[in-house]
């Protein structure tokens, strides 16, 4: 972290490949952007203003990575950016789009299944902004944060302990399976306050037990290893790989 | 050798997605080429689909795109929900057609007002008019949120919302908030009205492009669509989705990762500009209003008319979400409408919804176990590549005398007019 951040940091928003809706939710912050604009300079923002890769103090990255053009380009927005945050799951692990990678490689036709990336694996990421799309309320506060110089604090605990604050009942009980239990917090558990279950867009909770995650949900709730594998393969593919085969343990 | 005029824009700024123009034009000014290179990398959603238990296909596929990740859902729901048999409550399509709405002015407005307005009023961005002058670009932000805030009370969240599902929803908005909405659509009218003025003073720095293409939208019974209906091109007889692979055909260019598309074996349009002119007869009185305050009527061939055609849609959508919410207040909302119950079966379908980009096809097939076993998908943006094609040479042709920098500039504005959601198109 920059101990000498400017008063008015040069900003840049840059996007690879995914769905755009993270730097979407920046747009979406609507008038409050505007405030946001008023103490940064914002060099580049191609999706709704202009710029190519430029010196900046702040990048935020959209999307994963699919290709050698991709990493040389990230490459060079590492060189020019004194800090370095991924926006959103497809950046921050590689979100959804690795789908691909559980595929036989002829079903497609991309670079094999080494791709897609997420950035962390061609470049240094100062911070991660979770999130399939990124939360607009720990958006702001991670801006904030960088504004005000302080390095921001990333969620650390599983969604879980969220869930339980927000007064949910569990998922398990309802005979529901949920990723909660290894997946890194910070959503306020949107998903199943809504009605939904955790599918596990955030990535992994550090120190996440994905061998105990895996009694647990088959052994002691009776889940099937299909309905598992299936919620797992969603956002977890890259990160988990051995929670998304029927086969077991890594 | 002759000397070569070469115009370049790589990559293009403000669009959704990557891509790169190139124009060149020889020493008489006459075109030689005209290319739009698409430069967004295909995920492969149809592989990705392949395998996808029916409870997380529409999450799926709701992260083709990010602007319209509610229509995105709404198809897989309606095709995973017609394969089963299931068959969602009158309250659950009542609900579902608000959340479309909600995204309808969302997403015409950050493409009206993000994308295009900036060319208009001669800045960079909106947040550069906002700077300057911020009473100009405030009520383009205000309605933007408005519609953002419509899909949110309804779906939980404006992108990739978690409440849809095949059956219903598994949670229901609450009614002060679609009241507080109702309230605000209603003294947010007549500044709307206003914004239709602001335009028909920037509608004469539109260029004029005329050119008859056939354009392809949803049609049904006393209603502009977009929820459900026909397919309606022209005069010629409605068809139903499932006739679609008959009708489109999809096919790979050089210089696009896109696929594009051919009605009947011709380019043609979809999106704002296609419906206006198959649906103007069912606009809402303050829709009719805008419009005529514009200055448009149907029908409009003008490819840089579908801003104006998606201002008219956007307040359309604003009112049709209130007699949507007026309605609900009405019977009241069922709070113990649950899901219908889905009992997967083999079998398969093909639905059509209109996106707010266009008419947006899905095409699911689902083994015995409720695993997609084959998924199609053919996005708006795709189907107007043809087109869009079509009319930046006629734009190069008809403009080759200008100098780099207006030509430049005007088939920039032609691209962003198009609404183009190329990580959608490639998906």
């Amino acid at each position: 972290m920059r101990d000498d951040m400017p008063i008015k940091p040069h900003m840049a928003f840059y996007e690879f490949t995914g769905c755009g809706g993270d730097l979407l939710q920046i747009v979406d912050l609507e008038e409050v952007l505007l405030d946001i604009v008023r103490h940064v300079d914002v060099e580049s923002f191609r999706k709704i203003t202009t710029g190519g890769v430029t010196a900046c103090d702040i990048a935020f990255v959209e999307g994963s990575i699919t290709c050698p053009e991709d990493e040389e380009r990230l490459k060079e927005i590492r060189k020019q950016s004194a800090m370095l945050i991924a926006l959103g799951a497809c950046a921050a692990t590689g979100g959804i789009n690795c789908l691909t990678r559980l595929l036989p490689q002829s079903e497609t036709t991309a670079g094999g299944n080494e791709y897609p990336k997420p950035l962390s694996a061609i470049v240094h990421v100062d911070a991660a902004l979770h999130g399939c799309p990124v939360d607009r309320a720990e958006l702001l506060r991670v801006v904030k944060d960088l504004l005000l110089g302080k390095r921001p604090a990333i969620h650390n605990s599983p969604v879980c302990v969220e869930c339980k604050a927000a007064g949910n009942v569990c998922r398990f009980d309802l005979g529901k399976p949920c990723l909660g239990i290894i997946t890194r917090g910070g959503c306020s558990a949107a998903c199943i306050s809504e009605g939904a279950t955790c599918w596990g867009c955030r990535g992994l909770a550090p120190g996440a037990n994905l061998d105990a995650a895996r009694a647990v949900l088959l052994d002691r709730y009776g889940f099937s290893t299909q309905g598992l594998v299936q919620l797992a393969s969603l956002h977890l593919s890259c990160e988990a790989p051995s929670l998304t085969r029927a086969g077991g343990a890594a | 050798m002759s000397k070569q005029r070469l115009i370049q824009i790589r990559p293009l700024p403000r669009i959704e997605g990557h891509a790169d123009l190139s124009v060149s034009l020889d020493k008489d000014n006459r075109l030689i080429e005209c290319r739009m290179d698409i430069k967004e990398a295909p995920r492969f959603f149809e592989d990705m689909l392949k395998g996808r238990s029916w409870e997380y296909v529409h999450h799926v596929a709701s992260r083709i795109c990010g602007v319209s990740s509610v229509a995105h859902q709404l198809a897989s729901i309606k095709a995973t929900e017609q394969i089963f048999g299931v068959a969602a409550s009158e309250q659950t399509s009542l609900l579902r057609k608000l959340a479309l709405y909600g995204e309808v002015v969302q997403s015409h407005l950050y493409n009206l007002g993000y994308l295009v307005l900036p060319d208009l009023v001669g800045t960079d961005s909106l947040l550069s008019l906002a700077q300057t002058k911020k009473p100009q670009a405030l009520p383009f932000i205000a309605m933007h949120r408005l519609g953002n805030e419509i899909t949110r009370v309804v779906c939980g969240r404006s992108i990739h919302p978690q409440r849809l599902v095949p059956g219903g929803f598994t949670k229901f908005p609450d009614f002060k908030e679609l009241r507080s909405i109702r309230q605000r659509i209603k003294a947010r009218m007549p500044q709307a009205l206003e914004i239709a003025k602001f335009f028909a003073r920037l509608k004469e720095r539109l260029p004029e492009l005329h050119r008859e293409t056939p354009g392809l939208a949803l049609k049904t019974n006393g209603q502009y669509a977009f929820y459900h209906g026909r397919l309606a091109s022209g005069a010629g007889a409605a068809w139903d989705p499932d006739q679609w692979t008959q009708r489109v055909e999809e096919y790979t260019t050089p210089q696009s990762s896109a696929k594009c598309a051919r009605l009947d074996g011709n380019a043609y349009r979809v999106g704002a500009l296609a419906r206006y002119n198959l649906n103007h007869e069912h606009l809402t009185p303050k829709a009719r209003k805008a419009a005529e305050i514009m200055g448009i009527s149907a029908p409009l061939n003008n490819p840089f008319h579908n801003t104006l055609a998606q201002y008219v849609e956007a307040v359309l959508a604003l009112e049709e979400t209130v007699i949507l919410i007026d309605r609900l207040e009405e019977t009241g909302i069922r709070y113990d409408d649950a899901p219908a119950v889905v009992k997967p079966q083999a079998g398969h379908a093909t639905v059509a919804l209109e996106a707010p980009g266009g008419v947006l096809f899905c095409e699911y097939e689902y083994d015995k176990e409720g695993r997609i076993a084959r998924a199609n998908i053919c996005s708006p943006s795709g189907q107007n590549l043809a087109s869009l094609q079509a009319d930046l040479e006629t734009l190069a042709v008809q403009s080759a005398s200008e100098n780099d920098e207006s030509l430049a500039s005007k088939l920039a504005l032609l691209i962003r007019t198009y609404d183009l959601r190329l990580p959608c198109s490639v998906h």
